[in-house]
């Protein structure tokens, strides 16, 4: 009985961080599109949650979830991913709240490992696979977009620099649509994919489904839908900072941004080398902003980027196995994670009753105004 | 004289990092990323110059930026079928 409600708790926390992803990473896909009007905000954004949706029943291979390379997979509990998950929401909720983008599967990555870390110790954590897939994909994807969007807008410049700029910008604007749909579709694979793996490595560890068993059908449906739901609500604040907070972007470096993006992480993951799709496209937004002028990027912005990005294998780890450590208060039972989850239920209610209270988030509106 | 630590980081890095494959996906993606950047540019040019030169009736012109337009939407095409095929394949 237990371990039910403890797996119960841990599906809906992980539809939870999978709302979370949507909700924090939809930046990445809309915010060129939408700082350079290519498209309307709401559509931009709906647009978004339909191809992260279409996207996530694309791929069905769980092979790889977050855990595989990074922790000893025996020694997985439900109350570890619950833990793990936990702290990956609590740091996509501060980020969001600064309007910082960072990686939500390295939150979740992080948050898994203080989780173990606090569990087992680190017998039980591939500090080598932690290096090889997660902290140089981290260095190499932003140094990678920065430099192949940096080249690329040079490039388009010097085709197109002597057309009448209304024509270019219209043309580049209608690229944007295309190249924002590609990006989204491949978030929805990537992203929903991880929550996926996560939901059925719980039901194999609670012994509901086989250990090579494949991802139920209402898995794949709930997962594509939580992160839709998420990319639409939107994460204006995080929208703001990359759209316009980074550079002031014209058409032509929006497409740059979007289009090298989409092309590294596609390119990288034909050579099996998946690369964070928020790290690629701060680096492709800097880049496309840099190659003008360097003076055209806030470096002050990009300097808490990526401070936020250093910050969130160990805030997320650290808040991961403080939750491990309290749910082992309250024993090995299902008293912990409830307690758990009730109090950041009634956490996420009253901030929302006090939004409420202080009317609509201004950054929507904000946002809304300035596109 | 080398640094203290060098000689058994060095290895480690080796053994953990496959540098072969890291610089696969540097050239791939600095060519996938450029090149479609440049082969939508070149979609745009073709397509205006094209246009301006119909207006100007000087229909060899047409040919060949429409011709350049037409090589740029291919390349664009085929970098979306090679995307989708790769979500699909992984």
């Amino acid at each position: 009985m237990d371990q039910d409600i403890i797996l119960f708790i841990v599906v809906a926390t992980a539809l939870a961080f999978d709302f979370t992803n949507g909700f924090h990473d939809t930046a990445n896909v809309v915010a060129t599109s939408i700082s350079t009007r290519a498209l309307n905000p709401r559509v931009a954004v709906a647009l978004a949650a339909v191809l992260n949706f279409v996207g996530a029943f694309l791929s069905l291979e769980v092979a790889s979830t977050i855990a595989n390379n990074i922790v000893d997979q025996g020694a997985v509990t439900t109350t570890i991913v619950f833990a793990g998950l936990v702290g990956a929401i609590v740091w996509n909720l501060v980020t969001w709240y600064f309007g910082l983008p960072s990686s939500s599967s390295h939150a979740l990555i992080g948050g898994i490992v203080g989780a173990m870390f606090v569990a087992v110790g680190t017998s039980a954590i591939h500090g080598d696979g932690i290096v090889s897939k997660v902290l140089v994909p981290a260095l190499i994807a932003p140094l990678l977009a920065f430099a192949a969007a940096g080249l690329a807008i040079l490039c388009a410049y010097r085709i197109v620099g002597k057309l009448a700029p209304g024509p270019v910008s219209r043309g580049f604007r209608v690229g944007q649509i295309f190249s924002g749909g590609l990006l989204a579709l491949a978030h929805g694979t990537n992203d929903a994919q991880k929550t996926m793996g996560i939901i059925t490595l719980a039901l194999i560890s609670s012994g509901h489904l086989g250990a090579d068993a494949s991802v139920p059908t209402w898995v794949v449906v709930s997962a594509a839908t939580a992160i839709a739901l998420g990319t639409y609500m939107g994460g204006w604040r995080i929208i703001k900072t990359m759209g316009s907070r980074i550079i002031k972007m014209d058409a032509a470096q929006g497409f740059a941004a979007q289009g090298s993006g989409s092309a590294v992480i596609l390119a990288a993951t034909h050579f099996g080398y998946p690369l964070s799709t928020t790290h690629t496209i701060s680096g492709a937004v800097m880049g496309a902003g840099a190659a003008k002028r360097l003076s055209a990027v806030r470096w002050g912005v990009a300097g808490n980027i990526l401070v936020a990005w250093v910050l969130t294998l160990p805030a997320s780890a650290f808040v991961g196995g403080l939750v491990y450590a309290i749910t082992q208060l309250f024993g090995d039972g299902a008293a912990g994670p409830i307690v758990v989850a009730a109090a950041g239920v009634a956490l996420v209610g009253f901030i929302f009753a006090r939004r409420l209270q202080k009317g609509a988030a201004i950054t929507t509106t904000a946002t809304e105004g300035s596109a | 004289m080398s640094l203290p630590g060098v000689e058994t980081v060095a290895p480690l890095a080796a053994k953990i990092v496959d540098w072969g494959q890291l610089l696969e996906v540097v050239e791939a993606g600095l060519i996938a990323g450029v090149g479609v950047t440049i082969a939508f540019s070149l979609l745009i040019l073709g397509a205006v110059r094209a246009g301006e030169a119909q207006h100007q009736s000087r229909p060899l012109a047409m040919v060949g930026y429409g011709a350049v337009a037409l090589i740029g939407l291919a390349i664009c095409l085929g970098a979306i079928i090679f995307g989708v095929s790769t979500m699909l394949s992984k």
